[in-house]
Parts: structure tokens; C-alpha cells; sequence
């Protein structure tokens, strides 16, 4: 079932008020539960991060590393947020139709969620491995807080009164400009190495283990419901306020056309009937 | 004569339809009309600030170990950070002259060796082999240096730790010694 046919039900039965359908709840429920298993994975099963050099030294970032699970997922969710922006913004471009549009704004939303939590969970993480909350001379950093702020950003001009087309437009032209920073956010531990304290990328390199390698993947699912629970929920949210912004356009220009029918019909009846004696009115159109 | 045409022709429908303006029905207070451009200038000063924040550090790049000892006397008594794995079993606690606590180590990238004396935190992360920034500057000195043995050390107040992306597990057997020896929990 496509969510158009979704969303044209909810329409339907708009009365009730509700976004959400049995499908996203269940998503909704399969996000929860398989958050309760992450943390027993993460807290219980996975081991700390402990390694032995060849000289005998206990090395590695132990308990701290259990924080991989929320930032990475977190931050690859972000990253997913803001391309779909960038996607329904190119989207919206070649068919100029509010799906793409209201897709776009959803994502983004989701995305500036993933993105401080990001940022949050990353500042955390830095404090007991690195030695520092943060580092403003730290490309990735840096980069990061900076995508995030043009996404904030992208959210307010959407906020600022204009014409829907109008405001459609300039949110396009900011997702286009803020997705060429993903890249460079992403890139930026490679591109300059010897600027960030942030590790290149572990995934990549397969330099995990196995039990830390599953409980990061099964992460990453959660991770990845919740998105699609935040994202339909939006969504929905995004249409119905569209509905509603149209239902009072109309009504409005409804009652525009009553008044003037009215004032017609008054005109009309004065004019015929000049000693003001009351006569049947002719049916008019609205 | 199309002038009065037309003259007519307006006051007929301005007679007949309410062509003024209307207030809209809910009209937005001033500070909700504002607030997202408000927050569209917050948000441009905020990245502003970052990005004259990151290009004012953006000299703080980190240097190798061996770059930094082979630019040694162009550096200078220049402040600039560090970047190298400490060497085990170098690491020792000192005091200096005036009695101030501090942690004297090598570091080494690609086999050139530069000694260290630290007299900021050390990180919970400080590790043999794991990668630390260190900030500070070079000092021309055979007082504490003893495995470079080169007559200079690096003096450093704040040090990072740049942890790489390797979790494999290796050496088990060892890390349950390590464990039962209570060396970590």
C-alpha cells in the first residue's frame, strides 16, 4: 500500500485526528522492543574494549566504547535525513508537487534530531577517550556542527510567512547547499587526517569485532525503525497542515464568494423593487 | 468617452463587490511573524562564529613526531601540537625543578623518537601506543630527555588522545590474564 493511498485514508477519516496507522504501529513497537534488546546487547553481551600490545599493555577505550551504538547509528542517520532532503528537493524541482516537498521537510527534521545527538553523544564519547569536550579547530567537528546549523537554518526559512511555492523554493536552494557539506563531513577524517581527533572509518577497514560488528549492525536497524516511524509520522503531520492551510484558503474565498452572491442578490432586489416590497429572489450561483 | 465608460464601468462593480483588503482572520502577533527570521540570523551568526572559531585553530594542525623534530629550529620556540605514539615502557613520573608534578615520555612515528615532558592532565586514555596530541613547544634541554637522547624535549601542558579505529579483539588469553591480575576491570 503506497502512502499516498495511506494518507488519502487518513484523510478520510480525518475526524479521528490520528497520524498514525497499525503499520507504524508496529513500527512504533518494533523500535521500542529492539531498543530494550540493543542495550542489553550493548551493556551486557558486548565485551569493553581491551586489547594487550605486544610489550603487555592494557590498552584500548573499555566501558566508553559502548557509546558506538547510539553515535555512529545517530550520525548515519543524520546523514540519511539530510540526503532525503536533498533527494526531495531535487525531486521538487522536476515535479513542483508538495509530496516532495513536505518529504524534504520531514526528512530534515528527522535528520537535525539524528544530527544533535550526534553532536551530543560524539562530545561525550570525547571527554573520556580524547581528553575534551570539543575541539573547534577539529574539521570533523566542526563540519558536522556546521551541517546541522544550515539544516536548523533550513527549517526557519520554512518557518518564514511567504507564498507555499515561494518558501519551496528557498528551502531548495538551502537543502541543495547543505547536502554538498555531507560529503565533506564525511570525507573530512580522510581528507585531513592530522586536523581532527576523530578515527577514520572502522567499518571500512573491518577493524571490529564480531560481537561489536552485530550489536553496531542491529543498531543501526533500530536505529533505522525509529527513522521510518519519525519520518511517516511527519510526514503525515506535514500533509495534514497542508490539508488544513487549503481547507481555509477555500473557505475563505467561499465565503468571499457568498458575500458578493449576497451583495448581488441585494442589488438586484433593490434595483426591481424599489419601494422595498420583499420578492422572490431568482437562484444565483455562488 | 471610454474614460466615463470606464469610470462607470468601477463604480458599478465597487458598488456591487467589497474590493478592500481584508485583515486576515488570525492575524500572526508580531513576534510569531519574526521569530524565524530571528532564528535564520541566529543560525547564520552561529556558523559564522564556528568557522572563524575552526580557521582561528586551523593552524593547529598536528605534527608528526618526525616532521616536527626535522623542523625543530624553524618551529622555533613557535607553539604548535604534536602528534605521536607514546613508547612503552617510557613512561615515568617526574618532578621539575620547582616541584611541579609531570609525566615525562617518548614518541614515536616512523622511528624518529622525540621525549616529552607533560605537565597538564593526562587523559584516562593515556596509553602506550595510542596516539596523543600534545600542546606545547620545543625546549633545548638535557635535564629531563633520555631516550632521544638529542638535547631537546618536547614541553607540553594539554595533551588529546587521537584513539584509532581498530576494535578487533587480540591476544585473549592475555587480556583474561590481565583481568584475573586485576591490571583493568
Amino acid at each position: 500500500m503506497s502512502l499516498t493511498t495511506v494518507l488519502s485514508r487518513q484523510n478520510a477519516t480525518q475526524d479521528t485526528q490520528s497520524i498514525s496507522s497499525s503499520a507504524t504501529k508496529a513500527l512504533g513497537w518494533a523500535a521500542l522492543v529492539g531498543f530494550a534488546i540493543l542495550v542489553v546487547l550493548a551493556f551486557a553481551w558486548v565485551p569493553a574494549d581491551t586489547r594487550i600490545t605486544d610489550q603487555g599493555d592494557v590498552v584500548g577505550q573499555f566501558d566508553a566504547v559502548r557509546l558506538m551504538f547510539v553515535h555512529v547509528p545517530s550520525a548515519i542517520l543524520a546523514y540519511t535525513g539530510f540526503g532525503i532532503t536533498f533527494l526531495a528537493s531535487l525531486g521538487y524541482l522536476r515535479w513542483r508537487t508538495d509530496w516532495w516537498d513536505i518529504m524534504a521537510a520531514s526528512a530534515a527534521e528527522i535528520g537535525v534530531i539524528f544530527g544533535v545527538l550526534t553532536l551530543v553523544t560524539g562530545s561525550i564519547w570525547g571527554r573520556p577517550t580524547w581528553q575534551t569536550w570539543w575541539e573547534w579547530g577539529d574539521v570533523r567537528l566542526v563540519t558536522t556542527l556546521v551541517m546541522v546549523l544550515v539544516f536548523i537554518g533550513y527549517l526557519a526559512v520554512r518557518r518564514i510567512p511567504a507564498n507555499a511555492a515561494v518558501k519551496a523554493r528557498r528551502s531548495v536552494v538551502i537543502a541543495l547547499v547543505g547536502a554538498a557539506n555531507i560529503v565533506i563531513v564525511n570525507r573530512s577524517v580522510d581528507w585531513w587526517e592530522n586536523r581532527t581527533l576523530h578515527q577514520q572509518s572502522t567499518l571500512l577497514a573491518r577493524k571490529i569485532r564480531d560481537e561489536t560488528l552485530f550489536t553496531l549492525t542491529f543498531a543501526f536497524v533500530v536505529g533505522a525503525t525509529l527513522f521510518g516511524w519519525l519520518l511517516l509520522h511527519r510526514f503525515r503531520v506535514g500533509y495534514l497542515e497542508r490539508q488544513i492551510t487549503e481547507q481555509e484558503v477555500q473557505k475563505a474565498i467561499a465565503e468571499r464568494q457568498a458575500e458578493s452572491a449576497a451583495h448581488d442578490t441585494g442589488s438586484l432586489t433593490q434595483a426591481s423593487n424599489p419601494t422595498g416590497q420583499i420578492q422572490p429572489q431568482s437562484k444565483t450561483s455562488p | 468617452m471610454s474614460e466615463v465608460a470606464t469610470d462607470e464601468g468601477a463604480e458599478e462593480i465597487s458598488g456591487s463587490l467589497d474590493l478592500s483588503p481584508r485583515a486576515p482572520r488570525v492575524a500572526r502577533s508580531g513576534w510569531r511573524r519574526w521569530a524565524p527570521a530571528l532564528v535564520v540570523a541566529l543560525v547564520m551568526v552561529m556558523i559564522g562564529f564556528v568557522l572563524w572559531r575552526a580557521l582561528a585553530d586551523a593552524t593547529l594542525v598536528f605534527r608528526e613526531v618526525d616532521d616536527a623534530v626535522e623542523r625543530r629550529l624553524e618551529l622555533g620556540d613557535d607553539r604548535f601540537r604534536m602528534i605521536g605514539s607514546p613508547v612503552s615502557g617510557s613512561i615515568q613520573e617526574i618532578h621539575l625543578t620547582d616541584g611541579r608534578p609531570a609525566v615525562a615520555f617518548a614518541v614515536v612515528i616512523d622511528d624518529v623518537v622525540a621525549d616529552v615532558v607533560h605537565t597538564g592532565g593526562v587523559s584516562d586514555q593515556f596509553q602506550p601506543e595510542v596516539p596523543v596530541v600534545i600542546d606545547g613547544r620545543w625546549v633545548q634541554s638535557n635535564e629531563f630527555g633520555n631516550i632521544a637522547q638529542d638535547g631537546w624535549y618536547f614541553a607540553s601542558d594539554r595533551m588529546l588522545v587521537k584513539h584509532d579505529n581498530d576494535y578487533r579483539v587480540n591476544n585473549t588469553e592475555r587480556i583474561n590474564e590481565a583481568e584475573e591480575r586485576g591490571q583493568y576491570q
